[in-house]
């Protein structure tokens, strides 16, 4: 029976990576709470987080039943860490770092995935403020610390004060952070298809979607003022960079005036790389900056590179879809970040969302304005802040007309990289050599 | 069971409800714009109605193809496909077809015009054009062959 309630417990985790916001707060609680009344913690624990990631990556129907198992069991791994090291009741520390290294490490590669009730958080803009000094690492750690307080009420006044010390540092961080640049008049149009994926898949063999994808890009793009920047998602156009009707459009509009960022397939030294063609209104001919890191199985056909990065008008940087999931990507030398996203690829489930929400998390860790090119949505503006500014609906064609963009911010989290995670190693090893303290009851207790 | 945990439990399944009713349709293909309705499986082929009429000298055609027949008629298709303009494709070497190929493939003629990281491109006879599983590459090995097509 409890391993049915471990099961259980997945749910709220899965819904709060669907919806994102407070519930993110609690979203733990009920594991924790069973930690504390079972014997074998860490089992409940893998039941719970290999549940969690597999009900939330099935529906991405194009990843395969690989992807989402291979996830699912590293979730499963760091959900039993967790359960395993709340069930020892040393207090929170423990846990807690436990939560966010067993996060940090889902972030380093392509083979695992941040999903994370801390990222989750972003979908409300001012409950993720704390990113911008502490990153998603301490978002994560705000989580558990509520949830923790929660089923161990005798730590709810120490966890209550680190709250309002995590709340005041904020709004200091806030208060002090120095602007690092003025407005950034961008002047961009960014297309949004709203083409769903089936339109892509069979393309080559169906004339009137193949018609339908150069009409809602190629067509709109035309209808543009010559002045403006064109920014289209990620392999909008799927063909290949030199052969065929895009590769003409593309240089049409260029010799218009427009300036272009495009997701493009390109052969690059004997290999078709997924890559973001930049070309500036002022350059001959474009560059292209090749996608570092692809998606194993769905992106096969691709082979990852790693090569100079594009710069973009204004001192902006290019990302790549998944590249912008992953932290270190991100780099706050630029003055703004641009992520170029197939989101169409995994149709309409959760991960969409639980993704969108890591190009947010970008923002407010760098303090930098993010445009988000989406095919299908959502395409979108967000500030330094982590607040959206402008956007599109999803699954609708439409443009975003981005005039002016806020500019660059100092950010605690940009200037220190990861700090919160590594400070977490710390924690364990403090939290294994205290001694647990004697008034700390248990919460299965009657 | 006790009363907290029951009440977890109930917490729980109703996160669960919510989670289920959010992500019902996620599998589901919806139409991409007035007149292009999604894809259904049919007969293992994913494809729009319109789609089922594709036919290989239609498809392939590179010059005026009104005469010729749909599908070559013999077991050597070199004569049709100089027909239609791919004269330079020439019957494959090895088990694996490359795509794009005209293959013979259970006693019909099919084109796979593309092969990608999660499906097959195809055109087959009497049912048009669409998309495969990949999964079904395998059963393509050891076919005769003929590429590459253009």
């Amino acid at each position: 029976m409890t391993y049915v309630l471990a099961f259980c417990c997945a749910f709220p985790l899965a819904l709060s990576h669907d919806l994102g916001g407070p519930l993110a707060l609690v979203a733990l609680a009920p594991l924790m709470a069973l930690s504390l009344r079972v014997e074998r913690a860490f089992s409940h624990g893998f039941i719970c987080g290999f549940a969690e990631v597999f009900l939330t990556m099935w529906g991405a129907s194009n990843y395969t039943f690989l992807i989402p198992v291979t996830l699912a069991l590293q979730a499963g791994l760091v959900r039993g860490f967790l359960a395993w090291a709340v069930a020892w009741r040393r207090g929170p520390i423990l846990p807690v770092s436990v939560l966010v290294i067993g996060q940090g490490l889902r972030t380093t590669s392509v083979l695992t995935l941040p999903l994370s009730c801390g990222h989750d958080l972003a979908a409300v803009w001012w409950l993720s403020w704390p990113a911008a000094w502490g990153g998603g690492a301490l978002l994560t750690a705000l989580c558990g610390l509520v949830a923790y307080a929660l089923v161990q009420p005798s730590w709810r006044r120490a966890v209550g004060r680190g709250i309002g010390v995590v709340i005041v540092a904020t709004m200091l961080h806030e208060a002090v952070r120095p602007s690092q640049g003025k407005e950034i008049p961008i002047n961009a149009s960014v297309i949004q298809g709203g083409v769903p994926n089936w339109v892509y898949r069979q393309a080559a063999v169906d004339p009137p979607a193949e018609a339908l994808i150069r009409d809602r890009y190629l067509t709109v793009a035309q209808n543009q003022s010559p002045e403006r920047l064109l920014i289209f998602p990620e392999t909008a156009v799927r063909e290949t960079w030199g052969e065929g009707a895009m590769t003409d459009a593309y240089r049409a509009l260029h010799a218009r005036g427009h300036g272009l960022v495009a997701g493009v397939n390109h052969h690059i030294d004997g290999a078709l790389r997924n890559t973001a063609m930049v070309w500036i209104r002022e350059a001959s001919e474009p560059v292209f900056q090749t996608k570092q890191t692809v998606v194993p199985v769905v992106e096969r056909e691709f082979e990852a590179m790693s090569a100079d990065l594009a710069q973009l008008p204004f001192g902006g940087r290019v990302q790549l879809c998944i590249e912008s999931v992953y932290p270190r990507y991100s780099k706050p030398q630029a003055t703004w970040l641009l992520v170029l996203t197939n989101d169409a690829g995994v149709g309409r489930s959760t991960p969409r969302r639980a993704f969108e929400r890591e190009s947010r998390l970008r923002a407010l860790e760098t303090g930098r304005s993010l445009i988000r090119a989406g095919q299908d949505g959502l395409s979108y503006l967000v500030s330094p802040h982590g607040r959206l500014l402008k956007s599109l609906p999803p699954y609708r064609a439409g443009v975003l007309q981005i005039d002016r963009m806020p500019g660059p911010l100092w950010s605690l989290r940009g200037a220190l990289g990861d700090w919160f995670f590594w400070v977490c190693f710390f924690g364990v090893i403090y939290a294994w050599f205290t001694r647990p303290r004697s008034h700390e009851r248990d919460a299965s207790a009657p | 069971m006790r009363p907290s945990d029951f009440t977890v439990l109930v917490l729980c399944l109703v996160c669960g409800i919510l989670f289920a009713l959010r992500n019902g349709d996620v599998r589901t293909n919806f139409s991409a714009a007035p007149g292009l309705e999604a894809p259904r499986l049919v007969d293992g082929l994913l494809q729009r109605e319109s789609m089922q009429k594709t036919i290989g000298s239609s498809f392939l055609c590179r010059t005026e193809c009104a005469s010729v027949s749909p599908w070559p008629v013999e077991s050597d298709p070199r004569s049709w496909l100089d027909e239609i303009g791919q004269a330079h494709a020439k019957q494959g070497i090895g088990d694996r077809p490359d795509a794009p190929a005209l293959i013979r493939f259970e006693g019909r003629w099919m084109i796979l015009w593309g092969e990608r990281s999660d499906r097959l491109e195809v055109v087959v006879e009497n049912q048009g054009a669409g998309v495969w599983p990949r999964e079904r590459y395998t059963s393509l090995y050891g076919l005769p062959w003929w590429g590459p097509l253009r």
